[in-house]
């Protein structure tokens, strides 16, 4: 193997992934004070900027598969080169839900469902620290902020769950509020799912650091 | 899983130069065994001590013991002729003898003492087929061996050691001058016979010892580093000098 080459390639590899997690953090912070401020101009922002996203995901994804077909990666370069693969996934999709937030923010009519449902903004700001210290471990390699972020799935599932029964209430009261119940449960279920991707990645992170996922050898 | 051969505590001498420290490793039966490392990092050193080729070098030392079957292969009353039939080897550059594909075949049956033409165009046959050769040349066995292609003629060379029905095939390098198709031909070989033999194989090709070895062991400087399953050390090395050599870092 080329060594200087293949050093180059996986450090451009690396700079992409990087670049997009910022971009990507980026969605998710601006998604919340969009949705804080009812911001459509912001929400419509988001939605544009996706594309970014999805597009630096093929990039990596193409550096990704070239350098295993010209390289034949294996040891831990063979994991960096997965790692990536894997990690590019789920930052996409956590660029997308960022998006599919901003799609109905950019449709709210009436309440504020930032204020309405308690629980919504600690999911909000739950899901943005997770996210933000996923990348962050991802970029350190660090094990012990990946485990943190993983304990958190928890507190992200049970704030869930109290969405749930508060919008159940406002049902109670008013059943005319349907339509905009729906949305904010649709909210806290994205919000729900950026939690599980942030949550993969620092489960990439453990594969690349000890090639295992929760105690299960990959490889 | 039983060790066919062991090494244990081996130490080699060539004059001063002490090109074997120490080496404790075990080649299991019916697998195959894939021995790595830099250039004059005693591989071929190694795998020549398996069958006491290294008993014609001038002024080499041996220390230690390498068992087969549990005895001492360097036991004084070991018969060497008998140890190299039931450990053959295979080299690097294919080397059929200057004579047709027949006689290379049956030359070791001949040495051993089988005269019986039945009994040897059997045997010719049987290890023309196991090398996978056979379909290819049954037309023409009595034409110089010489006129085969690389690939061909170290498939031949194999035909040859199987001929004296050995336990255990060493092989230095067999595919290093060697075009894709017959390197494919000869690995898939190799993954064939480990049912019947125990197969030991040194190799610069880390795809090639990925895609054929159980086992792998990495020999730096005479010693041997690191040896485990080859999914292991292709995978997650245990020792930084393997995952550098592998890698491409050194070497
Ligand atoms: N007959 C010999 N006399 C003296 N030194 C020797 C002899 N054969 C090998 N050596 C030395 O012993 C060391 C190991 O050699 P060996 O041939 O085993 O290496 P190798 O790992 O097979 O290398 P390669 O990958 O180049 O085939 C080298 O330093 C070599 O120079
Ligand atoms: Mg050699």
């Amino acid at each position: 193997m080329m060594r200087k080459l293949f050093d180059e390639e996986l450090e451009k590899l690396n700079v992409d992934l990087t670049k997009m997690g910022h971009l990507v953090e980026l969605a998710i912070e601006n998604m919340i004070d969009a949705f804080k401020h009812q911001d459509k101009t912001l929400a419509k922002e988001i939605i544009t900027n996706d594309r970014l996203i999805n597009d630096m995901e093929r990039t990596v994804e193409s550096r990704a598969f070239n350098l295993i077909l010209r390289q034949q990666p294996i040891a831990s370069d063979l994991r960096n080169v997965t790692t990536a693969l894997k990690i590019v996934t789920d930052l996409e999709r956590i660029g997308d839900q960022a998006a599919d937030i901003a799609e109905i923010i950019m449709n709210f009519e009436g309440e504020h469902a930032y204020r309405t449902v308690e629980h919504i903004p600690t999911m909000a700001k739950k899901a943005k620290i997770m996210v933000h210290e996923a990348i962050d471990s991802f970029i350190k390699k660090d094990l012990s902020t990946a485990r943190l972020v993983k304990s958190m799935d928890d507190e992200i599932d049970a704030l869930f769950e109290e969405v749930k029964q508060e919008v159940i209430e406002i049902l109670k009261e008013n059943s005319e509020k349907i339509d905009y119940c729906i949305d904010f449960l649709m909210i806290a279920k994205y919000l729900e799912r950026v939690g599980d991707h942030a949550v993969n990645i620092c489960e990439w992170l453990e594969f690349n650091q000890t090639g295992a996922v929760n105690d299960h050898r990959l490889i | 899983m039983s060790a066919k051969i062991s090494s244990k505590n081996l130490n080699l001498h060539y004059g001063e130069k002490h090109a074997l420290k120490d080496v404790n490793l075990d080649i299991v039966e019916n697998k195959i065994t894939a021995f790595i490392g830099p250039s004059g990092c005693g591989k071929s050193t190694f795998l020549k001590t398996l069958n006491r080729m290294n008993d014609y070098v001038n002024n080499v030392k041996i220390d230690g013991e390498i068992t087969l079957d549990g005895e001492n292969i360097y036991d004084p009353r070991v018969d060497t002729t008998v140890l190299r039939k039931k450990v053959g080897m295979v080299f690097q550059q294919p080397n059929p003898f200057p004579m047709s594909i027949y006689d290379n075949v049956a030359y070791g049956p001949r040495i051993h003492g089988i005269k019986n033409k039945k009994k040897l165009d059997e045997i010719v046959e049987r290890s023309l087929k196991a090398a996978a050769l056979y379909d290819e040349v049954s037309d023409r066995l009595h034409t110089s061996a010489l006129g085969l292609s690389g690939g061909q003629q170290q498939r031949l060379c194999i035909a040859r050691c199987l001929a004296v029905e050995p336990e255990v095939i060493l092989l230095d390098e067999p595919t290093s001058a060697l075009d894709p198709i017959s390197t494919l031909k000869i690995e898939e070989l190799l993954m064939e016979l480990k049912d019947k033999y125990t197969i030991a194989i040194v190799t610069h090709n880390m795809q090639q010892a990925s895609r054929i070895a159980d086992y792998t062991a990495f020999f730096l400087v005479g010693e041997m580093v690191e040896y485990g399953e080859t999914k292991d050390i292709f995978s997650m090395p245990k020792d930084k000098r393997t995952e550098d050599y592998i890698t491409g870092r050194f070497g």
